[in-house]
């Protein structure tokens, strides 16, 4: 397979012919192909999967636009509707043509193609769009962005996704539908509202077809889409009436649907609830080197929003692997709230815009500044047993005792400071600060974070998936046994007896 | 499956580098290898980054906001009462 020696025929004429270098890019996109055929055949969407993994490493090696071209001119015979678009937009308009590309085709398995109602010979469906997210996926690395808006508008929308039917296309669709975000994205086209209707109404069709993994992803992009616009309340009614999968959706889509749902929570002030979901976002994240931008963003997100709910997230938050540097204008914040100082604030706020505004954190950071003046409030009433309204004024920098009047009030109602406001004579008298014990705090935060460890504990379980393999034979019940038997092991308090005799 | 999934290893000759990854390719992992494109890695200006910055380090230590250095008035005047208490012990 591999050529040793690369030679490069060319006719006489001087027309693109099949370089042997490119011998090895085609033949590894084959194999692909091999495996997403076995899906037409068997019916069973685990091929579609396997194949789809090879995706990375087929990105990074063997696309380019010799062997996509000559793969479409061997693959799809003339008589398809999909051959010369595709040339089109791989090609540039250049002309190619592969010699022999008659006889390689014979050679392919049966299961490449199909039969159409017009009685010609078509590319099978799986197949046909996988092509398609190939040449999307080399559109994109080529930073033919124009061309690939067209391509995504002209031809995959129209004649691949409005038109197959197939249970087993779910996969390749919804990264069909990533591809065409990304595209309008890489022409600044971040909220575009014509591309938002079409996708609501792809997501009507998907729901209906249970097509999960390509409802999921519609969900997100058109989630992704009502952001980018600033359109919290869009995005919010949209979440209300539409029901995200829970099953047979990958991880990492639902690790983004947790993280949008968390900022739209944020910024309709239930921050309760978006620490959460950003908490879970976080969680069901893959965790590796591709994933390490969405954890950036996840973790800055939840910094601000435990900042806002009145927490400190502590400083080894700050310094964790690969987190430092876009951590580092959060943790002057965190710094700026911890102490109170309403100057350092406005300082930190101004010197970080840029980057929060491109984080897209801006408009939470902004509403620190009460939270600021909270605990500033707080160290005074804990430094002074009485202290008048005009020294809190002076301390803490604010313009009015009025302001200073009703920032204590906010504080005392929302159980920050315990303290009396005697307004006639202008001034903050602490009362004696309860006993925690005394309340129910313990109880409640001991009951958030059993909820917390029961729910991990049951979705865990229902997560547990065992490794596709050959041998689910007779050892599968053993392997179950043993499976669970360990399980019960680490929970259980008895795991120092080796032999399971009390199963 | 491994014979379906074997990318050629490299030869002296071949331009298509696939050099990067010649043993894990191989190894295929139950995780979905999401690229999560559309959320891009933070990039910095080269003379900002961690190397350069002197304001960042790990510590083999706890940490805690506690050691964290503040700079407001009661801190600056405490030092120099420290300082000044020394001085006149000394």
């Amino acid at each position: 397979m591999t050529a040793d020696m690369m030679e490069v025929d060319t006719n006489g004429d001087g027309t693109l012919v099949t370089k042997y270098a490119e011998e090895n890019a085609v033949e590894s996109i084959l194999e692909t192909l091999k495996e997403i055929s076995r899906a037409t055949t068997s019916l069973d969407s685990r091929h579609v999967w396997r194949g789809l993994k090879d995706l990375s490493s087929i990105r990074k090696s063997s696309l380019n636009q010799a062997s996509l071209a000559a793969l479409v001119n061997i693959l799809y015979p003339d008589t398809s509707a999909f051959k010369d678009p595709l040339l089109k937009y791989i090609n540039d308009n250049h002309k190619s043509s592969v010699p022999n590309a008659e006889k390689l085709r014979s050679e392919y398995p049966a299961s490449f193609y199909k039969i159409t109602p017009q009685k010609t010979i078509e590319v099978s469906a799986e197949l046909n769009s996988f092509f398609h997210l190939l040449v999307q996926l080399y559109l994109l690395d080529s930073k033919k962005f124009t061309e690939l808006v067209t391509f995504n508008t002209k031809i995959v929308i129209p004649t691949i996704l409005d038109i197959y039917n197939y249970r087993s296309l779910d996969l390749i669709n919804a990264k069909l539908w990533f591809y065409i975000i990304m595209g309008y994205e890489s022409v600044e086209d971040i909220a575009n509202t014509e591309i938002r209707s079409t996708m609501i109404k792809s997501l009507k069709t998907a729901s209906l077809k249970h097509d999960n993994e390509t409802k999921a992803m519609l969900i997100n992009l058109i989630l992704r889409n009502f952001l980018a616009d600033g359109d919290v309340n869009s995005a919010d009614d949209f979440v209300r009436k539409v029901e995200f999968p829970t099953t047979n959706v990958s991880n990492p889509l639902e690790a983004r649907y947790y993280f949008y749902l968390s900022k739209i929570n944020a910024i309709q002030l239930d921050y309760t609830t978006a620490s959460d979901f950003v908490i879970t976002a976080i969680r069901k994240a893959p965790h590796n080197a591709n994933s390490l931008g969405f954890l950036q963003q996840a973790h800055k997100l939840q910094c601000v929003i435990q900042l806002l709910m009145g927490d400190i997230p502590e400083l080894s938050f700050f310094h964790q692997k690969d987190m430092q540097q876009s951590l580092y204008p959060y943790y002057h914040l965190t710094n700026t709230v911890k102490l109170g100082d309403l100057k350092k604030f406005s300082y930190i706020i101004s010197r970080f815009k840029t980057q929060l505004i491109h984080d897209n954190n801006y408009q939470l950071c902004v509403r620190l500044r009460s939270n600021v003046i909270k605990t500033g409030i707080r160290m005074i009433s804990l430094t002074y047993k009485k202290i008048s309204l005009k020294d809190i004024c002076l301390k803490l920098r604010l313009d009015s005792e009025q302001a200073a009047e009703y920032m204590v009030s906010r504080s005392i109602r929302d159980g920050v400071i315990e303290a009396n406001i005697n307004h006639e004579k202008g001034y903050i008298e602490t009362s004696e600060l309860l006993n925690v014990y005394d309340s129910n705090n313990p109880q409640k935060t001991f009951d958030a974070r059993m909820q917390f460890v029961t729910q991990l504990h049951d979705e865990s379980v229902m997560a547990m998936r065992y490794p596709e393999d050959n041998k689910k034979t007779k050892s599968t019940s053993q392997n179950n046994d043993a499976d669970s038997a360990d399980y019960l092991d680490d929970i259980s308090d008895f795991s120092d007896i080796d032999d399971l005799g009390f199963l | 499956m491994s014979a379906t999934t074997e990318q050629p290893k490299t030869t002296g000759e071949q331009e298509i580098t696939t050099t990067e990854k010649p043993v894990t390719i191989n190894t295929k992992s139950l995780e979905e290898d999401d690229e999560f494109e559309d959320f891009p890695v933070d990039q910095w200006p080269a003379s900002s980054t961690l190397k350069e910055s002197k304001e960042f380090h790990t510590n083999l230590w706890e940490e805690s906001w506690d050691d964290v250095e503040v700079d407001d008035n009661f801190t600056s005047g405490l030092r120099e009462e420290i300082a000044k208490y020394k001085q006149e012990h000394q």
